[in-house]
């Protein structure tokens, strides 16, 4: 699995279009109408950063992304068949990240990645709810749409929530 | 997409592709007119592909885009030659609403609408991850949970014993076994029993506007005038874990049974496979943990009545009118093609609706017809409906469930920008405490079908017969 080189979350040198906080989130993330649910599109230039920009989308529908301080870091391992069944899993496990360990996070950098493996940090705090405003709770990641794919030069992901 | 009209609101899509039957569609032709254009038919035609699907793939007037499913949706598929799809039945198994009776006028609860909203609030929780009604389950709880439902929470002392059967089932679903859920689904739903979550659930305080069938409502211990409490809730988050886990596993074994799926959310595997069995046992205990939730949350808001009023329980007349699910897959038996057919029937957004007779119903309402809970926008009316003749020949048994949505959740917030939210609801009369304000602008009227146009349709297409129609005082949300 292609390595990066790790950094401080933030702190690595990268395009100018290459943002990788929830809080700048509404940069790259592009809401898809959906009747009942919250669909987004996010794009990037390599498929580190589609898997980072679409867990970032992820993160803004969970809660108000100013609020949260990357105070301390997760490490994250996820394996599955498939392009899209990796980042299925990937938000998946961001989700139960912030529903089952209140655990909020900030900031995500992909530190690896093929088709069948990726290696994430994230970078974030505990849930204190007087600090933190949760949106609507996201009951699940649907496989229903999803989508990662590679036009050209860049990545594209499309993901439908269940809220 | 070609669509023709078979009915005064029934309409077909014909079997076309890949597509094993053909479609219906219970609309209105207004109705039709918008759904023409909505990803929702595409959806029912590809759930018409599912493996051992049985006379029609139905989509109810309700129907909007959903995820594989409509929402809305309706499939029946044979017992041992069809498939069982995770999909078909929802992240959230079991959601579900009850309807409960009280002795009290609609104009007391008017009288104290603060205070009594303000102590629902403070005795129900609700919004996101909400917990903590009752301790965190034990072990052994947590498997009564799973195995017993809604008589779990009676036993606990929520409710009464009158109220199992005024539940589908009897509020517990047989061939639940707690070992077929993994542990981090028990994990997500350990401390949410009792708890309405977000989005839209809710519990509202009502009051019955007006009584259509006089018999039929005096039966259910309904009149006009009266203050009726409604649940809308389900299974949390242990039900949307166990459908992700089964996802996962059809995904999967999908290849190994040779099925292929036009989207990966109709993930799906024989029936009688070993992954549809533990599917079907897991499903049926997330079934029985959103009827233990909605059955603590009965037991909450009776206390909270109780408390504000200052009456005991024979006074307050608390009982159960009914419970319905509307997301669950069960194995029922229907006339199809003119013969007895074991089938399991899909409702996503669908709600069962037995007609006068059936086996199944409680004595109580078997003459009546099975009682259906059609639960609308926290401004305008919901319906109790009953099961109709109509039903049985014609949908597997099933009418709509709610009102459908119109708008997208950022269209609605668009639609609510600088708009005094909380103001627009007081002037339909109708009191609103809740977690986020966020929450109340994705879910206001204008997002919405009227669900009095849904339950026209049924009604008119001879699925439901109409009983009631409520008008909500009180509206607690997430």
């Amino acid at each position: 699995m292609p390595n990066r080189q790790r950094a401080p979350i933030g702190s690595r040198a990268r395009g100018e279009d290459f943002v990788q906080h929830a809080r700048d989130a509404a940069r790259f993330v592009h809401e898809v109408a959906h009747t009942a649910d919250v669909g987004f599109e996010v794009e990037a230039p390599t498929l580190e950063g589609v898997f980072e920009r679409a867990a970032l989308g992820l993160g803004r529908t969970i809660a108000d992304a100013d609020e949260i301080a990357a105070r301390s870091r997760r490490t994250m391992t996820i394996r599955a068949d498939d392009r899209a069944a990796l980042l299925h899993d990937f938000l998946h496990a961001l989700l139960l990240l912030a529903q089952v360990e209140g655990f909020l996070f900030e900031g995500v950098e992909v530190t690896a990645i093929d088709e069948g493996c990726i290696r994430a940090e994230v970078a974030g705090e505990p849930l204190d709810p007087a600090r933190h405003h949760l949106h609507g709770e996201v009951k699940a990641v649907t496989w229903h749409g999803l989508a990662v794919e590679r036009r050209g030069d860049t990545w594209r992901a499309r993901v439908i929530l269940d809220v | 997409m070609e669509i023709r009209r078979v009915g005064e609101v029934v309409w077909e899509i014909p079997r076309t592709g890949a597509m094993r039957v053909p479609a219906r569609v219970y609309a209105s032709e207004s109705q039709m007119g918008t759904l023409r254009l909505d990803p929702a038919l595409v959806q029912l035609a590809q759930v018409a592909e599912l493996p051992g699907i049985v006379g029609h793939a139905m989509a109810m007037p309700d129907v909007h885009w959903g995820y594989g499913f409509p929402i809305g949706g309706v499939a029946a598929v044979d017992a041992d030659d069809g498939v069982i799809t995770p999909g078909g039945i929802g992240f959230d198994i079991n959601c579900g609403v009850r309807l409960l009776r009280t002795r009290l006028e609609a104009t007391a609860v008017e009288a104290v609408r603060d205070r009594l909203a303000d102590r629902l609030f403070a005795t129900v929780p609700a919004g996101v991850g909400s917990s903590g009604a009752v301790r965190t389950l034990s072990a052994r709880d947590e498997r009564r949970v799973l195995e017993r439902g809604a008589a779990w929470a009676i036993e606990e002392g929520f409710g009464r014993a009158a109220d199992l059967e005024h539940c589908e089932d009897g509020g517990r679903l047989r061939g639940a076994d707690p070992d077929a859920v993994s542990e981090t689904a028990r994990v997500r739903g350990r401390s949410q029993v009792g708890t309405l979550g977000s989005g839209n659930h809710f519990l509202e305080v009502q009051r019955v506007e007006r009584v259509h069938d006089v018999r039929a409502a005096a039966a259910l211990g309904i009149e006009e005038g009266q203050a009726a409490v409604m649940i809308h809730s389900g299974s949390r988050g242990l039900g949307y874990q166990v459908c992700d886990d089964a996802l996962r596993v059809m995904d999967r074994a999908m290849r190994r049974h040779g099925i292929s799926v036009p989207d990966r959310q109709l993930a799906c595997v024989p029936l009688r496979a070993p992954e549809g069995e533990a599917y079907l046992a897991a499903m049926a205990a997330a079934a029985n943990f959103a009827w233990a939730n909605r059955q603590v949350m009965t037991g909450l808001a009776e206390r909270a009545f109780l408390e504000v009023f200052g009456v005991g329980p024979a006074t307050l007349g608390f009982g159960l009118v009914y419970d319905v699910c509307h997301n669950v897959a069960k194995l029922e038996e229907h006339v199809v093609g003119g013969s007895p057919r074991r089938v399991c029937v899909h409702r996503k957004g669908a709600t069962r609706a037995f007609g006068p007779g059936h086996p199944v119903l409680p004595p109580s309402v078997r003459h009546l017809g099975q009682p259906v809970i059609i639960p609308g926008d926290m401004g305008r009316h919901s319906f109790l409906l009953l099961g109709a003749a109509g039903a049985m020949t014609e949908s597997f048994g099933t009418t709509c469930h709610g009102a459908g949505r119109l708008m997208s959740r950022a269209q609605a917030k668009k639609a609510g920008h600088g708009v005094d939210l909380i103001g627009a609801l007081a002037e339909r009369g109708v009191t609103v405490r809740a977690r986020s304000l966020r929450g109340i602008a994705e879910e206001m009227p204008w997002a919405y079908k009227d669900a009095a146009e849904v339950v026209d349709v049924v009604t008119r297409a001879g699925l439901a017969t109409l009983v009631a129609r409520l008008r909500p005082v009180i509206v607690i949300k997430g």
